[in-house]
């Protein structure tokens, strides 16, 4: 005797027939479904002295609901099942929502909106460049000037959004914030998806992601790899010297996983990791102070 | 309006001819709206939605002349139905039926939620096509055909799970195949054929068919599951 549990109830079922149905509750019952360990299944449980278990093949669903009394006929049932479903995806989209959703939105606002500005900007460039001829009048001069209050309102919201990036990404995500910073710790979560995945990156993707293009190009055709992608943008890579960069870049991608493993799993901030990064820079710089000999050599 | 419309070999696709261009349509079961942006056309009283074979996989294969076994009460298990483009035609042609629509990635299941309230017989299911245990409690026995359009490695794997637990004995299974996902540095032909070969462990082929012009290195693969 098993104990499943179905959309509309708890079933208990001796060789996949149906024995006994209970109801979930018409009122809540997206909730009922939902919990860990519904009451109509320990009902169920007590009763038959059975086990909870997981159903090995699907069920017919539609005819042990009819059996049950929740429906009279398959339309009846496919219309409550429609309405259901619905409803338990809408509470599944809710929960879904976490901060690091927030903070890719933004940063990839921030992108949209820095385009714009160069766009607009080079527009009013042109726009005022016309400015001093002696035809025009006080409607000119206003129809420019809409576009000028246009650009510094979009400059306005790129400083409050990147704030609001800031301080967002300082709770979600303070070893990123830390150590990348927390415009590249942004735009690495932005890449990867989401704060889940990107913790679920090995170094060497971390150290690649943004340089995709670069990367299938390697693995396609007989190209050497990408030394570094969007974390080019840490200082610790792009003020180092050709021949340190793939070393930094590597370095860095190391910590970067700690760090994003930290902030998705616990969010305690780790002070250690800047630390160690800065050693492992001292390390590199002195070691490899010199550029290699022959000037060709990608090695 | 005259459309000519006629039924093609699929049922429920119709095809029609308007400014002496041809193309496919279904009827809308929620006349009045539009899905992704396609055409709607009134003909006798009936509103036909007009199939992109651009934006469809499987409105690309119906027309290149592809045929699919479905009827007016089947019911559909699609795996992988997005923001519900080709899933919204394939409730049009059930309308009898049921299309269980799984999708995985919360974004695209916004916008199938907003299709699907208006189609009762569709049924959207935030899920995981290779975890068929975690919608089994939603999905009945019985399926008549599977659709198939995961971009994933493990594409023949999640087909042939999905088949052995929810496909009906005669039930019919249609794989949408993009060579890039199952294996990006290998030729797309030989990835797709990587993939029939894997699939023939559990099924009957019956069609392979690529999809080009309209979708490059893509293929749709149909078969019957093997008893």
């Amino acid at each position: 005797m098993q104990v499943v549990k179905a959309w509309f109830g708890a079933l208990a079922l001796e060789d996949g027939k149906l024995v006994e149905c209970e109801l979930f509750p018409g009122d809540g019952l997206v909730e009922r479904f939902l919990m860990e360990s519904t009451p109509e299944e320990q009902k169920l449980l007590d009763k038959h002295s059975a086990e909870i278990a997981q159903a090995s093949d699907a069920l017919p669903l539609c005819s042990m609901a009819m059996e049950a009394g929740l429906a009279s006929s398959e339309e009846e049932y496919q219309e409550m099942l429609h309405r259901f479903s619905a409803d338990l995806a809408e509470v599944q989209l809710k929960k879904s929502v976490s901060r690091d959703n927030l903070i890719i939105q933004a940063v990839e606002t921030l992108d949209d909106i820095n385009k714009s500005l160069n766009i607009l900007n080079e527009r009013a460039a042109h726009w005022t460049s016309l400015q001093d001829s002696e035809t025009f009048n006080e409607q000119d001069d206003d129809a420019m000037q809409k576009l000028l209050s246009t650009i510094s309102g979009l400059e306005e919201q790129k400083s409050s959004l990147e704030e609001y990036v800031k301080q967002n990404m300082e709770t979600a995500a303070p070893n990123l914030s830390n150590l990348a910073g927390v415009s590249l710790g942004a735009r690495l979560i932005s890449i990867a998806g989401s704060l889940e995945k990107l913790s679920k990156m090995p170094a060497s993707t971390i150290q690649v992601l943004g340089a995709s293009d670069a990367l299938f190009k390697h693995l396609s055709r007989n190209i050497p790899p990408p030394k570094h992608g969007a974390i080019f943008m840490h200082p610790i890579v792009h003020d180092a010297p050709w021949w340190q960069r793939g070393k930094m870049a590597r370095v860095l991608a190391s910590k970067l996983t700690i760090a994003a493993r930290i902030d998705y799993y616990s969010g305690d901030l780790r002070e250690e990791l800047a630390g160690e990064l800065e050693t492992a820079a001292e390390r590199i710089k002195k070691r490899f102070s010199k550029p290699p000999d022959r000037k060709g050599d990608t090695s | 309006m005259n459309l000519k419309a006629e039924e093609t070999k699929t049922t429920g696709v119709y095809q029609i001819k308007q400014h002496g261009k041809t193309s496919i349509a279904t009827r809308n079961m929620a006349p009045g709206s539009a899905v992704y942006g396609e055409r709607l056309l009134e003909d006798d009283g009936i509103e036909y939605r007009v199939w992109n074979p651009h934006r469809s996989k499987l409105g690309a294969f119906l027309t290149m002349g592809g045929a699919i076994p479905i009827s007016s009460s089947s019911n559909v298990l699609y795996l992988g139905a997005a923001t519900g483009t080709t899933a919204s035609h394939v409730s049009d042609i059930v309308h009898e039926g049921m299309v269980y629509a799984l999708e995985l990635s919360a974004e695209p299941m916004r916008k199938l939620l907003e299709v699907s309230r208006k189609r009762k017989n569709m049924v959207p299911i935030l899920g995981d096509a290779a975890r068929p245990e975690t919608y089994m409690s939603l999905v009945d026995k019985g399926i008549d055909l599977i659709y198939q359009d995961v971009a994933q490695r493990n594409q023949a794997e999640i087909a042939i799970k999905n088949a052995a637990t929810f496909l009906g004995s005669g039930g019919a299974t249609i794989i949408a195949i993009k060579a890039r996902s199952i294996d990006a540095t290998v030729a797309p032909k030989k990835a797709i054929q990587q993939e029939v070969e894997k699939l023939e462990k559990a099924f009957d082929i019956d069609r392979v068919k690529g999809l080009s012009p309209f979708h490059k290195d893509h293929a749709i693969v149909v078969g019957t599951a093997l008893q």
